[in-house]
C-alpha cells in the first residue's frame, strides 16, 4: 500500500521525471517524426522501446536537423534499470479515464495505463513528454501497433485535433474515415481498399482535425486483421509481422515495410463512412445523420485513448458537422466495396 | 413558468443534424434527445422561457405545452438543467427557427460511467509503480 506521499506539484513533478532520463541506462537514440503537421523528436534509452514504437511510426520519420515542436523521452524500466520519481499521489486520489488528477494542471498531464505498466506525461507549455513503461518487451502488441495514442491524444486535443478509432483510405488527396465497433467490417474495408491501389492512411487510429478543413492525418501504418479473415487476404500473409503468435493476437503488418508507396501522411476528409455487415450479396451505401458517426465514434475511441476527456465530446462534435456521413451496407460481394468507396468519394 | 439554464459546467451538449446529445461528465450518462426533445432542450438551454418554447414549433398537438414543460422537469432530474431566476436576461428569449412536432425521443446512455468517471486510485504501490501489484496468490489465500 502507499506509505510515503512525497509533496510535489504538477510541474515539479514532471521535472523529477524528465530527469531520471539522464539516469536510465542503454545506448542513447533519436528519431524524428512528422506527426500531423507537429515535428517530434524522439530521444530514447535502449534498444526494446525503439522497437516497440518505431515499426508503427516509421512512415513519418522526418529530418533530424528540423527544430522539433515537441521533445518526447521514453525508456523503460527493464532494459535500462530507470524508473520514475515515487508515486506521489494518496489513497483517494481522483484518477479519471488514465488521469491522475492531482498531478494535472493546465500545462501537466500525468496518465497512467496501469494495465501496460506505462505512464505518459505531457508539459504542454514545455513542448516536452515522457513515455515510460515498466517493460517494452511486454507491451502487448495492440499498444506496439498503435503506440503513444495517449500522448496523441493529450498533444494535438489542445491544437484542435483529435486521434479518432478509424481506419482512414482515400484518392488524390481526398480521404475517407471508416468507422465502427469491432466486427463491423472496418479493417476489412481498408485493406479492400489498400489491394484496390487507395492512398492508406490508417488502419484503425486516425487524427482528425475538424477545423481549417477538415483534415485527416496518418499516426500509424500498422494494419490488423483477425486470423479468421487471413483468407480473404492470401498475399498478405506472408507479411504477417506477429505470424507465429496469431493464437492469441491479430495478425499485424507494418505497411510501410510492404506498401510505402500507398501510404500518406494526411489528406483532405471528404466524408465519415460507417460500415455494416449486411448479410446480403451486394454492397451499398447512403446518407445518415451526424448524430450516429458522434455515436459511433464516441465510444470506441474512448476506450482505446487513456486521458480522453472533455475536450473529446466536443471536437467529435466538431468532426461529425464536418463532413458527411454514409452508412455502408457491405455484402459478400467483396469486389463492389472499393467501387463504394469510389463512388463515396464522387459523391456531391 | 420557468427559465432554464445547463444545470452546472459539468453539463454539455452538442446539437447535430436536429438531434442533441447531451453529457453529463460527472455522472458519466449521456442523453441523445431526437424530434421534439431536442428542439425543446435546445431552446431552453439557450435561455428561451418554458411559455415559449412552443413557438419553435408549427403544427404542434395540443398538449404540445403539457409535454414541453414534463420534459424541462425530466431534464431537471436528470441534472442537465437547472432552474434559473427569470428576472436575468436570457441571452436568447425568442426562438430563432420554426420546426416541425416530432414525436419527443429521450434516450439515456450509461455504457461509458466507467470511463468517464473519477475513481479513487487504490492499490497501488510506492515501489512497483507504475505496475500494477501482483494478484494474490489463489493458493496462499485459501491457505
Amino acid at each position: 500500500m502507499i506509505s510515503s506521499v512525497p509533496n510535489t506539484t504538477p510541474a515539479a513533478f514532471f521535472s523529477a521525471a524528465w530527469a531520471q532520463f539522464d539516469a536510465a541506462q542503454g545506448e542513447n537514440w533519436r528519431d524524428s517524426l512528422r506527426v500531423g503537421g507537429t515535428n517530434c523528436l524522439i530521444e530514447g534509452k535502449g534498444h526494446g522501446m525503439r522497437q516497440a514504437l518505431l515499426p508503427a511510426l516509421a512512415h513519418l520519420k522526418s529530418d533530424v536537423s528540423v527544430a522539433p515542436q515537441l521533445h518526447l523521452r521514453t525508456w523503460d524500466g527493464a532494459e535500462t534499470h530507470g524508473g520514475l520519481p515515487p508515486l506521489p499521489v494518496i489513497a483517494g486520489d481522483a484518477f479519471e479515464h488514465g488521469r491522475i488528477a492531482r498531478l494535472c494542471s493546465d500545462s501537466h498531464l500525468v496518465i497512467w495505463e496501469p494495465h501496460f505498466s506505462s505512464v505518459t506525461l505531457l508539459d504542454r507549455i514545455g513542448r516536452r513528454a515522457i513515455y515510460f513503461a515498466t517493460s517494452a518487451q511486454a507491451l502487448p502488441y495492440y499498444e506496439t501497433a498503435a503506440p503513444l495514442r495517449a500522448l496523441w491524444h493529450a498533444w494535438f486535443s489542445s491544437q484542435g485535433a483529435l486521434p479518432v478509432h478509424g481506419a482512414c483510405v482515400g484518392r488524390n488527396g481526398r480521404a475517407l474515415l471508416l468507422t465502427a465497433p469491432a466486427g463491423s467490417g472496418k479493417s476489412t474495408t481498408a485493406l479492400l481498399a489498400l489491394a484496390a491501389g487507395f492512398d492508406y492512411l490508417a488502419d484503425d487510429w486516425s487524427l482528425l482535425q475538424p477545423r481549417g478543413g477538415p483534415f485527416a492525418h496518418s499516426l500509424f501504418n500498422t494494419a490488423k486483421l483477425r486470423p479468421n479473415n487471413l483468407h480473404r487476404f492470401p498475399a498478405l500473409r506472408e507479411r504477417i509481422h506477429n505470424f507465429d503468435r496469431l493464437d492469441d493476437e491479430k495478425a499485424t503488418i507494418f505497411l510501410q515495410q510492404h506498401f510505402p508507396s500507398q501510404l500518406r501522411a494526411s489528406a483532405q476528409l471528404k466524408a465519415i463512412v460507417l460500415p455494416r455487415v449486411s448479410g446480403k450479396p451486394d454492397t451499398h451505401f447512403e446518407r445518415t445523420s451526424s448524430a450516429a458517426a458522434w455515436h459511433a465514434l464516441l465510444k470506441v475511441t474512448a476506450q482505446g485513448v487513456a486521458g480522453s476527456g472533455r475536450e473529446l465530446f466536443t471536437l467529435l462534435g466538431e468532426l461529425v458537422r464536418c463532413a458527411p456521413v454514409y452508412t455502408l451496407h457491405l455484402g459478400h460481394q467483396l469486389d463492389q466495396v472499393h467501387r463504394a468507396l469510389e463512388a463515396i468519394l464522387q459523391d456531391e | 413558468m420557468s427559465n432554464y439554464k445547463l444545470a452546472s459546467s459539468d453539463v454539455t451538449y452538442q446539437l447535430l443534424d436536429g438531434e442533441v446529445v447531451a453529457i453529463h461528465f460527472t455522472k458519466g450518462i449521456y442523453h441523445n434527445l431526437r424530434g421534439a426533445a431536442a428542439v425543446i432542450f435546445d431552446a431552453l438551454a439557450r435561455g428561451i422561457p418554458v411559455s415559449q418554447v412552443g413557438d419553435c414549433f408549427c403544427g404542434a398537438p395540443l398538449d404540445a405545452a403539457a409535454t414541453i414543460q414534463l420534459l424541462a422537469e425530466r431534464f431537471v432530474t436528470d441534472e442537465l438543467l437547472a432552474v434559473t431566476d427569470s428576472s436575468i436576461v436570457a441571452s436568447c428569449t425568442q426562438p430563432t427557427e420554426v420546426s416541425a412536432w416530432k414525436e419527443p425521443v429521450v434516450e439515456s446512455y450509461t455504457d461509458l460511467q466507467q470511463l468517464l468517471l473519477a475513481d479513487p486510485i487504490h492499490d497501488v504501490g510506492t515501489e512497483s509503480w507504475p505496475k500494477l501489484p501482483e494478484a494474490p496468490d489463489a493458493s496462499a489465500a485459501q491457505a
